[in-house]
């Protein structure tokens, strides 16, 4: 709650650490505006991208980098990389794992396949650390991987038989076979989809979603509440290319004659040589704009689509309040915004899409 | 315990005065009864429901099972209480009793910076204070990257904005920076507060309600087993007031935006 991050990323250290002391000294001018301050004693600083990072350099006292910081209970050490971070994590769930062990020999139990302790223990205790200490991971599905085998180890080491039989016998038991335990928390996968979203509280789209998790069985749905349905996003999608011309021209009809109605026509394309956006912006029947962009050759052509519905967005002046018409050709984009799930490891860009949505009252997509 | 020059003070009654200090306390102010217009407390049920149970009473020695069951089985009365203590106050719900906690991984704990003072209010001006927390974070938009003290926010969100800046700037040169804010709780100014509230387009009457509830507070400290004389105090936020942690993060939310653009180059993040 008092403490605070500042993250820098640039293509340079000096500029990084430049940037950095200046972000440090605005903030720490505002908070001496409300007389508080930041104390150079308790700042801590790590470089990322190896070793060789200078003294920050803050109103002339220097502050040396440190090799292993602590954020929020998670550790960063510049010998690491994100893999190995994620392996450091996981052996927290590990420490947890073996305290369960311990307390199960303690009480006398040799495995604990009849024990409902080690059950509860394993619910509430290890599956907790995994996996929502990790569900900020769990978006990328090699980390889920791990995290599965990790916990499926887990169940191996504390019921001390194989997983189809320790399954069996929760079954038996208790109705409910761990599997579905783990299921239920993977489903956190939707949080993390949330969390691109940018939370329930700023983005009324979600506002009823996270609730729903308190719920047995957590199922996200984007639901909607009455207070908010005229805000969202209606979708149109059809294969049949002369129904898609005739949606084209009604609106381009419409546009010509309805002051407040702008359209957006978005395109994206790759090739071997790499991948680029293009999109024309029309309002009242003439071109506003109409610009195109080279992206990274690493994206799809479903993330290009994406980007371009976002740009063209963004070019939209925020006080707009008539009704949007974006027009795209690609179905699998506008599937995966109605879906709102994000397309390969690039859940960034729902975070700018949603942002954007919740400045427009009004917006179609076909 | 050391006063700042060093001197060991024994007193109970001295050790008291120098804990004191932290607050800076005032006079007795004159109680001036001012009512503000409230909603009904619809919230009530949910304030309850949120508060937990196994928190220290107040001076008045009631616990939260004892609300629930009053809630339970006179809801009316219930609610008739709080909705006059929202709009009427209660010069009761303003006393407090402070218990000290040392703070951890502190090198020597003869000096009062290295103890937590905490206040133990009644617990049916902590489930008040729950409802407006209730209304003031309907109102009062903090920034995206902000986290504590929030709803719904946690940990692991700061944490995955953390990774997911790593991981979207792979290839870059990538720091990060950890501040602590000096100070906290004792050193917030209640009118600066009120204006910033103001400012993040908070009702009028809510931060009414706030600078009421602020002032005119009576405290005594508890330890060694005996309690204090009360010391009166107008200034700062108590801490352990369910609303003390919103309204520290609306305080301080200003000092965590960035405000310094550079170039496309240069990407930042400034979260809290």
């Amino acid at each position: 709650m008092d403490d605070g991050v500042i993250l820098v990323a640039s293509d340079s250290r000096d500029l990084t650490r430049y940037t950095m002391a200046e972000l440090f000294k605005d903030c720490d001018r505002v908070a001496r505006c409300r007389k508080l301050g930041f104390s150079t004693i308790k700042t801590k600083w790590i470089g990322f991208g190896g070793t060789t990072w200078e003294d920050l350099d803050i109103d002339g006292e220097l502050l040396m980098p440190v090799k292993d910081l602590r954020v929020l209970g998670y550790r960063f050490n510049v010998f690491l990389n994100m893999s190995s971070h994620v392996s450091y994590w996981l052996d927290r769930g590990l420490g947890v794992r073996r305290r369960i062990s311990a307390l199960g020999r303690r009480f006398g139990s040799d495995g604990g396949l009849d024990a409902w302790c080690t059950y509860r223990l394993f619910q509430a205790a290890y599956l907790p650390t995994v996996y929502i200490g990790l569900e900020f991971v769990t978006d990328f599905s090699s980390y889920v991987k791990r995290i599965q085998v990790h916990i499926n180890d887990c169940l191996r080491s504390l019921f001390q038989c194989p997983m189809k039989l320790a399954r069996n016998i929760m079954l038996a038991e208790f109705g409910k076979p761990p599997v579905d335990i783990q299921g239920r928390y993977l489903q956190r996968r939707c949080y993390s989809r949330m969390i691109n979203y940018r939370y329930c509280d700023d983005h009324p789209w979600f506002g009823t979603i996270r609730g729903d998790w308190e719920v047995e069985g957590m199922m996200a749905y984007p639901m909607l509440s009455d207070k908010i349905a005229t805000t969202v996003p209606s979708f149109n999608v059809s294969k049949d290319k002369e129904l898609a011309k005739r949606l084209f021209y009604k609106a381009y009809e419409d546009a010509v004659l309805v002051p407040d109605l702008l359209m957006i026509y978005t395109d994206g394309s790759k090739s071997n040589k790499g991948t680029a956006v293009a999109w024309t912006t029309e309002e009242c029947g003439m071109t506003e704009g109409a610009r195109a962009f080279a992206t990274p050759s690493t994206w799809s052509i479903v993330e290009c689509e994406i980007f371009a519905i976002v740009a063209a967005l963004r070019d939209v002046r925020l006080d707009f309040d008539g009704m949007i018409i974006i027009f795209s050709d690609c179905i699998p984009a506008i599937m995966c915004i109605e879906l709102m799930e994000p397309e390969g490891e690039s859940a960034g860009m729902w975070e700018v899409l949603t942002l954007l949505f919740n400045h427009f009252s009004a917006v179609r997509i076909c | 315990m050391r006063d700042p020059d060093g001197q060991l003070v024994c007193c109970h009654a001295d050790i008291s005065d120098l804990i004191a200090t932290q607050l800076r306390p005032g006079d007795e102010q004159p109680w001036q009864p001012s009512a503000v217009e409230m909603d009904p407390a619809c919230e009530l049920g949910s304030a309850i429901k949120r508060s937990p149970t196994n928190t220290g009473p107040g001076l008045d020695d009631i616990r939260y099972p004892f609300i629930r069951y009053w809630w339970k089985e006179k809801p009316d009365s219930l609610k008739r209480l709080v909705h006059y203590g929202l709009t009427n106050d209660i010069p009761d719900w303003h006393s407090a009793e402070v218990v000290l906690i040392p703070k951890a991984d502190k090198p020597r704990y003869d000096i009062v910076k290295s103890w937590r003072i905490i206040h133990l209010l009644p617990t049916i001006a902590k489930v008040v204070e729950r409802i407006v927390l209730l209304r003031i974070a309907e109102h009062v938009v903090l920034g995206q990257t902000q986290f504590g003290s929030r709803r719904k926010r946690g940990v692991h969100d700061a944490m995955s904005v953390v990774f997911e800046f790593l991981r979207h700037n792979e290839g870059f040169k990538c720091a990060m920076l950890s501040m602590d804010v000096e100070g906290g709780f004792d050193n917030i100014d209640i009118d600066l507060l009120c204006n910033f509230l103001t400012a993040r387009e908070c009702p009028a009457n809510l931060v009414y309600w706030v600078r009421r509830w602020a002032r005119n507070r009576v405290v005594r400290f508890r330890f060694n087993g005996r309690m204090s004389k009360p010391y009166f105090v107008n200034r700062d936020i108590p801490q352990g007031s369910p609303l003390s942690p919103f309204l520290f993060g609306a305080y301080v939310a200003d000092s965590f935006e960035p405000r310094l653009r550079y170039s496309p180059s240069v990407r930042t993040v400034v979260s809290s």
